[in-house]
């Protein structure tokens, strides 16, 4: 809902969900999958060094996504 | 008796048609037109005074026609609003949800209107706790029962009856959900194997959920992050340890600002995560499986973000309902775009 | 798969020197009772009490409610659970009807809850229409009780399936009353659409915690089919995960309404051919998965439609819609069975992801209702858990309520706080409306 209402203000929005069935139902044009709910940006396994590359890749992809031109509303794996 | 103020448009305030809309707000003491009929049904209220209007003036200039309004009433005292019948009018529809909204945040009363469902005015009407659009028909034969519709309802708000459900009272649904009783018999495993015959019947069956299509927001252009300036704002509850601004586990109605300006990490200790959906203690041990900081301090250095903005905005999203959810939303853009932020990256648990 | 339940129904419980059943009043001897329940001694301080539907009695903390049956050939009740793994649903049960074995704590965790046995919270569930016999204890070993949020209550629920199954053998050598008979071969027509049941159990985190099946956690589940007589027969039993107002206990799985409902109209105007249990596991592709095998398993087993059951409100609402979505894309016909979540205000979107392709749904009515309920003369258990336990419904202050329990014993509580509040089994006779 409020990845929405940030939207309709005209900033850009990259969602970042790991259910993303969810963001899509509320609306978000650009989703980008995370890793699960309760670690979002990495995996909860990994060790502090991966998960540290696992958010340096996360977010880099979310601006990769930012700049992809879409038709519908899009989920990124 | 309780006193009910009732609002009409040039045409049905007997003023004028079309070459009358741009009528500036009177306030006529007593009853005129519909509001004479309405007044005569009603049981519990009288209407007392009648606010007329022109359609084309309260289109164009929304606010100084409000506030005339509320010149007018000063001084008034007053039970329930009661505006319209308006049909299929699209413009005397939003002029009764205008007023409707004017008069229920100045002076908490409650507002009866009514319109056929099509009326682009019922978009606008807010959907508050004693709010109501009662379902009119879509044209002026449908004048009396409409009228005996929104007496109805009055009558029971000025006695303080309980509403019923919208079904059943006869006006839209304002997006709330209670739950009613039904006789003991009526098991929801029973309801549940008569709905699913009807369906594999073909037959008619009502939902008792139902699910109406969310309006989609136009896709944004493909944007070079290098060029923009960017802001983290998360639902997943990550907060200050000591959680200064008291974020709920959920239902928020309230969200942190917190300014990250000169930092590079969160540390553990430093943060907690307050999001009651989930188990918190990943979080709590590494804040940025929440907030990926030094990722994004890592990307602006690089140059693929042009500007990270330096605060990060956060709330819990478990359970939080669509009025809250707009605005905080509303109040977080107020200040991005005080900074000219451009993108948002949101995250959420 | 033919089972065959013999019912004996209970009037009255007394306690006295011989645990027997006789002309509809059960007498059970404490001490014997006890050593049942607590074989290794890991509870202490366990005392029974017997309560009355109507009583003016308030039972908690409430961690698992059981009914007493046993097997007249010898089985476990429970099998992989109180006794060896053997294969349920089929042969003869004998079941003690009208009443509950109830275990109670000393300190209360997220999927605890509470049992009014008369007023405005007794009319809100299915259970308060019981006789319960409950037993109140201590763990021995303080550690158990530690965690804070989520306790996993091992030894109450093990005891609560323990004492049911001590007390089902009052009735050895009886003739049950009336027979329940569920035998779906007798009645199967190639004619009728073929029906499934998907029952979404608790396994969304924690050994210990979630729903037992065969008396092993569910937690790693990737979704399987079942009988419904299995389900019926004590091869399903309750998790202390979910909260107490909307999870299946026990007592819900032996006598799953939905179950029986969907017997009914076996062989009349439907054929109930599978049950498939889904899950709701915290990570997105694991949730894809599970909806993808239970579509799957409904594709190889020709079903016609379904009955798609969801038990616990957040991220268990996207198994729900996502298993119903993936079921209709291979044109089977569903209808959902939830509670809805609105909020105190009732102004919260139902569910947390809406899809207009969930076209049937059932509501249970809604998960969080404030309800301000007197104090009771007896109280089951201890009435302190609330404001200092974190049970999901009651709060050591709240800036709109104040304090959940009040000097003078009475509460302000939400409904999360009671147990089988949301009938998700199928008990509801509650539904939302659109206001």
């Amino acid at each position: 809902m409020m990845v929405k209402e940030i939207e309709r203000a005209g900033i850009d929005v990259v969602h970042v969900a790991n259910m993303t069935a969810v963001s899509k139902s509320i609306g978000a044009n650009r989703i980008l999958k995370a890793y699960s709910i309760p670690a979002a940006m990495a995996d909860l396994n990994a060790t502090p060094a991966i998960q540290r590359q696992q958010r340096y890749n996360l977010m880099s992809r979310a601006l990769e996504i930012l700049n992809t031109d879409i038709k519908e509303q899009t989920v990124f794996e | 008796m309780k006193k009910v103020i009732m609002y009409l448009n040039q045409f049905y305030g007997g003023v004028g048609g079309e070459e009358k809309a741009d009528y500036e707000p009177e306030l006529v003491e007593g009853t005129v037109g519909p509001s004479i009929a309405l007044s005569e049904m009603l049981e519990e209220g009288k209407v007392i005074y009648t606010i007329i209007c022109g359609d084309g003036y309260m289109a164009s200039h929304t606010e100084a026609a409000l506030d005339k309004i509320g010149e007018l009433l000063e001084g008034v005292e007053f039970d329930l609003l009661a505006a319209g019948p308006a049909f299929m009018s699209g413009r005397y529809g939003v002029s009764c949800a205008e007023v409707c909204n004017y008069i229920h945040k100045r002076y908490q009363k409650p507002t009866v209107t009514c319109m056929y469902e099509e009326n682009p005015g019922r978009e606008l009407c807010q959907q508050d706790k004693d709010m109501y659009i009662v379902k009119g028909h879509n044209n002026g034969a449908g004048m009396r029962k409409d009228l005996k519709q929104m007496t109805n309802l009055s009558d029971k708000l000025m006695k303080g009856e309980e509403i019923l459900w919208a079904e059943k009272e006869g006006y839209f649904p304002r997006g709330f959900r209670w739950q009613i009783v039904l006789p003991e018999e009526r098991t929801s495993a029973k309801r549940a194997v008569d709905m699913l015959k009807k369906k594999i019947a073909g037959e008619d069956y009502h939902t008792e959920l139902p699910i109406s299509v969310e309006e989609k927001i136009p896709i944004a252009p493909p944007r070079d992050g290098a060029k923009s300036r960017v802001a983290f704002v998360s639902t997943g509850g990550l907060v200050p340890i000591d959680n200064p601004d008291h974020i709920p586990s959920a239902s928020s109605t309230r969200f942190g600002r917190y300014d990250l300006s000169g930092q590079t990490v969160l540390k553990p200790g430093e943060w907690k995560s307050v999001h009651g959906g989930y188990d918190q203690s990943y979080a709590n041990e590494e804040p940025m499986l929440a907030m990926p900081l030094d990722a994004l301090r890592r990307l602006e250095k690089e140059g693929k973000i042009g500007y990270l903005h330096p605060w990060f905005y956060t709330t819990t999203g478990n359970q939080t309902n669509r009025v809250n959810s707009v605005r905080m939303a509303k109040e977080i853009v107020e200040y991005l775009k005080a900074d000219n932020v451009d993108v948002v990256i949101f995250g959420s648990a | 798969m033919k089972l065959e339940i013999g019912n004996f129904h209970v009037k009255d419980i007394v306690f006295g020197r011989e645990t027997t059943f006789k002309e509809g009043i059960l007498t059970v001897n404490e001490k014997e009772a006890i050593e049942a329940l607590n074989p290794e001694g890991n509870l202490k301080e366990v005392e029974l009490q017997i309560v009355h539907p109507g009583e003016n009695a308030r039972i908690l903390p409430i961690k698992d409610i059981v009914e007493a049956r046993m097997r007249p050939d010898g089985r476990a009740v429970f099998p992989g659970y109180t006794g060896g793994m053997e294969r349920s649903g089929s042969g003869q049960i004998y079941a003690l009807k009208g009443m509950a074995v109830t275990a109670v704590g000393e300190y209360a965790g997220c999927g605890d809850a509470m049992l009014d046995m008369d007023g405005e919270a007794a009319g809100l569930t299915h259970f308060s229409k019981l006789i319960h016999l409950c037993f109140t204890a201590k763990n021995v070993d303080p550690s158990e009780d530690n965690d804070a949020t989520f306790k996993k209550n091992l030894h109450y629920r093990l005891g609560a399936h323990l004492l049911a199954e001590y007390i089902g053998r009052a009735v050895t050598g009886q003739m049950p009353e009336e027979w329940e008979v569920y035998d779906d071969a007798a009645t199967t027509s190639s004619e009728l659409p073929r029906t499934a049941l998907v029952l979404q159990v608790s396994a969304a985190m924690g050994e210990g915690l979630v729903t037992r099946l065969y008396g092993q956690d569910a937690v790693q589940l990737v979704p399987p089919m079942l009988h419904a007589n299995e389900i019926l027969d004590g091869a399903l039993c309750g998790d202390t995960l979910f909260f107490g107002s909307m999870k299946l206990y026990t007592y819900d799985y032996q006598n799953l309404p939905l179950i029986k409902e969907l017997y009914a109209e076996h062989g009349k105007s439907l054929n109930f051919a599978a049950v498939f249990l889904d899950v709701n596991p915290p990570v997105a592709d694991l949730k894809t998965r599970a909806s993808e095998r239970i579509a799957v398993m409904a594709e190889m087993m020709n079903i016609d439609a379904a009955i798609v059951v969801n038990t616990a409100n957040g991220h268990s609402e996207i198994d729900f819609f996502t298993t119903i979505i993936k079921l209709e894309e291979e044109g089977i016909k569903c209808v959902g069975h939830c509670m809805e979540s609105p909020g105190h205000g009732g102004g919260m979107q139902s569910k947390i992801m809406l899809d207009e392709r969930v076209d049937a749904v059932i509501s249970t009515g809604a998960d969080h209702v404030i309800l301000n309920l007197p104090a009771k003369e007896r109280i089951v258990g201890h009435l302190g858990t609330i404001g200092r336990d974190p049970y999901p419904g009651a709060w050591a202050y709240d800036p709109e309520y104040g304090p959940s329990l009040h000097e003078d014993g009475s509460l302000v509580i939400d409904s999360l706080m009671i147990a089988g509040h949301d009938g998700n089994a199928g008990w509801s006779n509650k539904v939302c409306m659109s206001y």
